[in-house]
């Protein structure tokens, strides 16, 4: 609601033309605050436990990772299980199918100790679906589900997205560079294969949900709920070839509602001429050996449940995707083609062609910016052709793994 | 209107009436007929004076008037040919104690021992003529009779001032003693009372004000007096009267046609005399005379630029006054409690300003007839319809157009006035490009006014009171939002006698908001949420004017509260969403006052009032009691009890205390002290920077205490150039306990424990208001600088987590530094400009200290709240008040408004935020109105 009112602000602003919006960063000197940041939950199903511990940082700098931590989960009977760092403040545990009671996280590093609560399984009902809808402004991506138990009341969502880019043109040849021993080196212009080909014209790009997602049901009679994830604007580059979103729902009791909320009203939600206070974040883990000190985060023990969708490529659907459309011409130097290159070097064209090294001004100022995708033919009357030079584009134009990478996820169709 | 024809009305007398920019005159009529002397033969023997008088008037055409008894002995025999009235009485009465005179009128006025001085329009005196047709029906009544050391010197003149009025019943000398005048003050032309004007003499100095209904009661000395009368802003005007004995005198004012439009701004007309301090009446014309945004003349934002008075923001509904919360300010139009006064969630205050007359804020010495409410009382009083004739003001601005009517029903006894006003802001939307997702968009508001007065007769008289305001908006948002105030009352005004009169108001107050979901895809959870408050209310206020020295004030104020806290219902058929309805709540909130302006002495003076309040919450409710000395949460509920319908569950009462006292130094300069204390049952509750439509209200029960508030200030008042210049200083220090503030992530709205998501948290504020205002001249208006500061300290042993570690914080709208100019320069009568320039310390706000990662993003982490203030704020607005002529007669005067709104187009931040956007955070600052805005208004009246 309150996301509304700035909305209706917004209007109002915008109805007199007179209202702004600039970048406001006051410099403000600010304390190292280093205070322990916890995310992640305890996986009750089969599922590996992730936890990500981190710092708070100076505003200019954000957090850092905080590694050399223990971290355990500790049963309700005495049971624990360690969870191994990746070095990157990431915390693993292996897939445990932990047996059914309660069971707190706890956390060793900088010299103390910090605590959950022995926590109560909240069992999180499956997605019933991820829907999607074509309006105005673009695809809204919906989630639908619902607890016949009537007791998840408490809903919260990530997704990650991955969605197919596609390069301009295929590049069939690429430049070589081979050092000499004199300490120079040469390059040369190499056929590609078709698989090379494919990989850089065939690429993914994925992000992840970076906003909090929240649905209650609270204040319903059945426990059904239809929440918006995700919109795609017109033109999205995402939507134009297989696009796929992984919905991942988790169930919230309501102190965790409260946590999310709280931090979505506080990071999110604001900029409204109603704007609350920002308020105190914490959570519900503490730290043992200093009951004062700051912790942020909370865990629960929950199995999150996923649903995942595709949507093919859109009618009117513009790709954005602009790369520079020039197309030069590098032509090899006259006195390396005719040493190696030419009618007259009985090698095959392709061979000759690879052999023939650029000239050094080419290769200086072609190589880093810029991709052969064919060649120009000398055409002979009576000899055959031979190459006497390539068409270059941008390499953004034929290189997808710079917007994105050439690994095709696991779940992409074949 | 004057039509004078004496022939010694003197060149000086009417300089002095022109150059008085608005003179206010006394209506009355003169006409003096040319007497040609009469010749006449008459022949009387040994008859009594009835004889005589009746054959003279048969023969004369004059009238006598004279007191019967006074004559019983006399009896004449004259004979007398030819001769003139004056021989013939010349005669008649030679050698005796009898008297005569003469008027211009063809009155002739026996007396025995005094002669009347014929240089004075007897007949046109006060009352006089009333009097004289008593006495020549009944020829019973006594006429004039003066002492002759008494003998009034003043030569006849067109001027009110220097009429001599009679008052009371003529005693044939003055007796010994005092005797109490009373009567209304009103404007001669519209019937109007004027309200708050000082009616008082010098010698001794005495004096009282005119209340709410222009009414006043004064004991003065018998005999002659030099009555003056103050109103606001306005040139003192005097009053010659003659005190008999107890009697009524009414004074008609009649400003002059040619008045132009002056910006007035007191605090208090009488700033010096006054008890009371930290007051602030501002007249609607000075109102208007302030640029705003859009042109649209709007009472709370000039309320703003008073000094004391701060928001948190341009588009804030809320004013905090001397560091209070925006819920502690009791907003009272024409007696009804106003409890949402903005419109366009604050753009706009609701009150349609040419319905207004005047407003009236009180931050320091509180009257003991209003309570509930800690901070302060803003008064609005709306004017009365013309008893008169129909008239009517139009209006047209960029965003609103407003229409008012008025007029006699029922000719001097009875008027109405009509107005109303709405916005067309439906169309703008309309006119927005297509793309745009605002373009069906819908806002709009609207609000009606309709007082009818009735006046039986001088003793009793009924106003009628109704008023409506409407919100509505559905901006671009799947949500619509609507809100509403209700008022209706009805007021008694009754004189019991010269001493004591009173005002009983019955009166119903509401306000209520709705909020609906329009969602398209979440039909299942489309809600209807509502929440209102009424109140009916009994208010009762006597008057007393027991002695020149004691007027004492007395009532009794009852209010019956029944809240609906809220109902979240579904909408529509295919809505999931469960009825869920807060009990309602009910409380009854009685008080009884006295206090007593006490003038000690000409220099001396006290008000001394004492407020009893009672407030009880009643069922039917239940009501959750927590274990002591443990944070009220949920899990800490002891037991919950219902109580039964009526059945008081919890009982907060005490008296509150109104003291000020004033001491004038000299002619031009006092020195006045007050404190207050006040309780208030009823909260605000909001955990947003400024007042947001889905704010509720919470009535004081078992877990809620009310919020108490007390306030010690001093100030200094001196005027400069004949009070033309007037300057104060004025410094407060206050605190507040038990105001509401609120847990991290308390849920406001549907909260069936409320009491476990609030705090109570202590304040306190002081600062130095330096004042300094030009009544008169071209170049006109006030200044103002402010030092305060506000701090805010939550130390509630029971919070849990306490905002900066329990320590004194300063509070949003703790703008230390604040100055204000209002200025208003006449070009000429058809032609002023008006300039508003602000500057005020940036607001406290809460920064990020620091950055963490979470859900995918980084975050901000908040520090200490309030520990760092937004750019200072600075604006400058201008505007030229352009009046079409002045001719009297014409059908409709208009009238122009030209002006720039923040003229050098700074962007005033009115907040700052950090948000999280795609994975990092960005601050940004917003600014309201961050360019120059040129606006234009046309006015009509007719």
């Amino acid at each position: 609601m309150r996301n509304d009112s700035y909305r209706l602000i917004y209007v109002i602003v915008m109805l007199f033309l007179a209202a702004c919006k600039e970048r406001f960063e006051p410099a403000i000197d600010t304390p190292l605050t280093g205070y322990l940041v916890v995310e992640g939950n305890i996986n009750s199903g089969m599922g590996p436990t992730v936890i990500k511990l981190s710092r708070t940082g100076k505003l200019n700098f954000g957090g850092r990772a905080e590694n050399e931590a223990e971290v355990q989960i500790l049963g309700e009977d005495l049971s624990s299980y360690a969870l191994a760092g990746n070095g990157n403040g990431v915390y693993t545990s292996a897939v445990l199918n932990l047996p059914k009671q309660r069971y707190q996280l706890r956390i060793k590093t900088g010299g103390k100790e910090y605590l959950t609560e022995l926590l109560e399984e909240k069992q999180t009902p499956p997605i019933d679906s991820v829907s999607w809808q074509r309006d105005p402004d673009g695809v809204r991506i919906y989630v639908h589900t619902h607890d016949d138990a009537n007791k998840a009341k408490y809903y919260k969502w990530t997704f990650d997205e991955t969605w197919e880019i596609h390069s301009d043109y295929f590049s069939s040849y690429g430049f070589k560079t081979t050092p000499r021993p004199n300490g120079r080196s040469v390059t040369t212009v190499f056929k590609r294969t078709q698989q090379e080909e494919e990989m850089m014209f065939y690429c993914w790009k994925s992000e992840a949900s970076n906003q909090i997602l929240l649905g209650s049901t609270a204040k319903l009679a059945k426990d059904i709920i239809t929440a918006p994830v995700q919109l795609i604007r017109n033109n999205d580059e995402r939507l134009v070839y297989l696009y796929s979103i992984n919905v991942v729902q988790t169930a919230l009791d309501m102190e965790s509602y409260n946590f999310y909320k709280n931090l979505k009203d506080n990071t999110e939600s604001n900029g409204s001429i109603f704007d609350r206070q920002p308020s105190e974040i914490d959570g519900n883990i503490r730290c043992v050996t200093d009951p004062g000190e700051l912790v942020i985060g909370n865990v629960m023990l929950t199995s999150p449940q996923e649903k995942r969708i595709f949507i093919y490529g859109l009618p009117n659907w513009r790709n954005p995707f602009a790369c520079d459309p020039t197309i030069l011409e590098m032509f090899h130097n006259p006195d390396t083609l005719k040493k190696y290159n030419g009618p007259h070097v009985n090698l095959p064209m392709e061979v000759a062609a690879a052999n023939t090294p650029l000239h050094p001004d080419s290769a200086l100022k072609y190589t880093a910016g810029k991709a052969p995708i064919a060649p120009l033919y000398a055409v002979g009357i009576s000899a055959p052709n031979y190459i006497i030079g390539y068409e270059l584009a941008s390499r953004r134009c034929v290189d997808c793994t710079v917007r994105g990478s050439n690994i095709k996820p696991l779940f992409w169709p074949q | 209107m004057m039509k004078l024809q004496n022939k010694s009305i003197t060149r000086s007398h009417l300089k002095v009436g022109v150059s008085t920019l608005i003179i206010l005159l006394l209506t009355f009529r003169v006409s003096y007929s040319q007497q040609q002397p009469l010749n006449m033969d008459v022949d009387f023997k040994s008859v009594k004076i009835d004889e005589f008088v009746q054959e003279l008037e048969k023969k004369s055409g004059y009238h006598f008037y004279y007191n019967q008894s006074h004559f019983d002995s006399l009896r004449i025999t004259i004979n007398l040919k030819g001769s003139t009235i004056r021989e013939i009485l010349n005669e008649a009465f030679k050698n005796s104690k009898y008297q005569y005179a003469i008027d211009s009128e063809s009155n002739i006025f026996l007396t025995l021992n005094t002669k009347i001085d014929e240089r004075l329009p007897l007949s046109l005196f006060g009352n006089f003529s009333d009097v004289s047709k008593v006495a020549s029906k009944s020829n019973s009544v006594s006429i004039t009779t003066l002492d002759n050391e008494r003998v009034i010197p003043k030569q006849i003149d067109t001027k009110a001032e220097e009429k001599v009025y009679e008052v009371g019943l003529r005693t044939p000398s003055i007796l010994p003693g005092k005797a109490t005048i009373s009567g209304y003050l009103r404007e001669g032309k519209s019937g109007e009372p004027v309200v708050g004007a000082s009616i008082f003499i010098m010698k001794p100095r005495l004096g009282v004000v005119t209340n709410e209904n222009g009414y006043y009661s004064l004991q003065l000395p018998k005999g002659q007096q030099t009555l003056m009368v103050r109103v606001a802003g306005q040139r003192e005007i005097s009053r010659q009267i003659i005190l008999y004995s107890d009697g009524t005198f009414n004074i008609d004012l009649k400003s002059q046609v040619i008045s132009l439009k002056e910006v007035v701004v007191t605090r208090k007309s009488d700033n010096l005399a006054a008890t009371q301090m930290g007051v602030n009446k501002i007249n609607i014309q000075s109102i208007k005379n302030v640029p705003t945004v859009f042109g649209e003349a709007d009472i709370l934002k000039v309320v703003l630029t008073l000094p004391g008075v701060k928001s948190v923001g341009e588009a804030s509904g809320g004013f905090n006054v001397r560091g209070g919360a925006t819920d502690q300010n009791l907003i009272l139009f024409n007696d009804a409690t106003i409890y949402n006064p903005s419109h366009f969630f604050g753009f706009f205050s609701a009150f349609n300003p040419d319905l207004v007359k005047d407003v009236e804020l009180y931050k320091s010495s509180i009257p003991a007839k209003y309570g509930g409410r800690l901070s302060s009382v803003l008064n609005i009083s709306g004017r009365e319809g013309n008893k008169k004739k129909f008239t009517g003001t139009a209006g047209i601005g960029l965003l609103t157009s407003r229409l008012n009517i008025e007029g006699p029903l029922n000719k001097d006894k009875t008027s109405f006035l009509l107005g109303g006003r709405t916005t067309y802001s439906d169309l703008i939307f309309g006119l927005m490009p297509k793309k745009s997702v605002y373009r069906n968009s819908k806002a709009s508001f609207y609000d009606v006014n309709l007082l009818i007065n009735h006046k039986f007769n001088e003793k009793n008289s009924v106003s009628l009171m109704g008023y409506v305001s409407d919100d509505q908006s559905d901006l671009g948002t799947d949500t619509s939002y609507s809100y509403a105030n209700q008022n209706a009352s009805i007021k008694w005004q009754h004189v019991f006698n010269k001493k004591l009169n009173g005002n009983f108001v019955i009166g119903y107050d509401g306000y209520k908001y709705n909020t609906e979901s329009n969602s398209e895809y979440d039909t299942l959870g489309a809600y209807n949420l509502g929440f209102d408050i009424n109140q009916v209310n009994f208010k009762s206020g006597l008057t007393y004017y027991l002695n020149p020295k004691h007027t004492v004030d007395f009532g009794l104020n009852s209010i019956y509260y029944k809240l609906h806290p809220g109902s979240y219902l579904p909408k529509g058929r295919s809505s999931l969403v469960t009825p869920d309805v807060l009990e309602g709540e009910q409380a009854l909130e009685n008080a009884l006052y006295i206090s007593d302006n006490y003038e000690m002495s000409p220099s001396l003076s006290f008000t001394f009032g004492v407020r009893y309040s009672h407030f009880s919450n009643l069922g039917p409710k239940t009501i959750n009691s927590y274990a002591p000395g443990l944070p009220k949460e949920e899990n800490n509920i002891l037991d919950s009890t219902a109580y039964r319908n009526g059945q008081v569950s919890k009982t907060y009462q005490g008296p509150e205390i109104r003291f000020s006292a004033r001491y004038v130094v000299n002619k031009s300069l006092s020195i006045k002290a007050g404190y207050n204390s006040l309780r208030q049952y009823i909260h605000l509750l909001s955990n947003t920077t400024a007042i947001s439509p889905t704010d509720t209200w919470k009535l004081s029960d078992p877990n809620i205490r009310p919020q108490q508030g007390n306030q010690i200030s001093l100030g200094l008042y001196k005027n400069f150039d004949s009070n033309a210049l007037e300057t104060s200083v004025e410094v407060y220090f206050k605190r507040i306990k038990n105001y509401l503030d609120y847990k991290s992530g308390a849920q406001l709205i549907m909260n069936h424990t409320i009491e476990t998501d609030v705090i109570n948290t202590q304040g306190k504020a002081y600062g130095a208001e330096f004042f300094i205002k030009k009544t008169a001249g071209k170049l006109n208006g006030w200044a103002s600088y402010t030092y305060s500061r506000t701090f805010l300290k939550m130390d509630d042993p029971n919070a849990g987590e306490l905002i900066n570690g329990g320590e004194y914080y300063p509070a949003n709208f703790d703008k230390p530094h604040d100055f204000t100019v209002i200025g208003n320069y006449k070009l000429s009568h058809r032609l002023s400009f008006s300039s508003n320039i602000t500057y005020s310390t940036g607001r406290p706000i809460t920064v990020p200290i620091g950055l963490f990662t979470y859900s995918g993003s980084l975050r901000a982490l908040y520090g200490d709240r309030n520990s760092y203030r937004v750019p200072d704020y600075f604006r400058t607005d201008l505007s030229l008040n352009i009046d079409g002529n002045h001719k009297v007669n014409q059908v409709a005067h208009n009238s122009w408004t030209v002006g720039v709104y923040n003229l050098t187009g700074r962007k005033n931040p009115y907040s700052t935020f950090f948000t999280s956007q795609g994975g990092v955070v960005k601050g940004y600052k917003l600014s309201i109105f961050g360019t120059a805005i040129p606006f234009v208004n046309y006015n009509l009246r007719f």
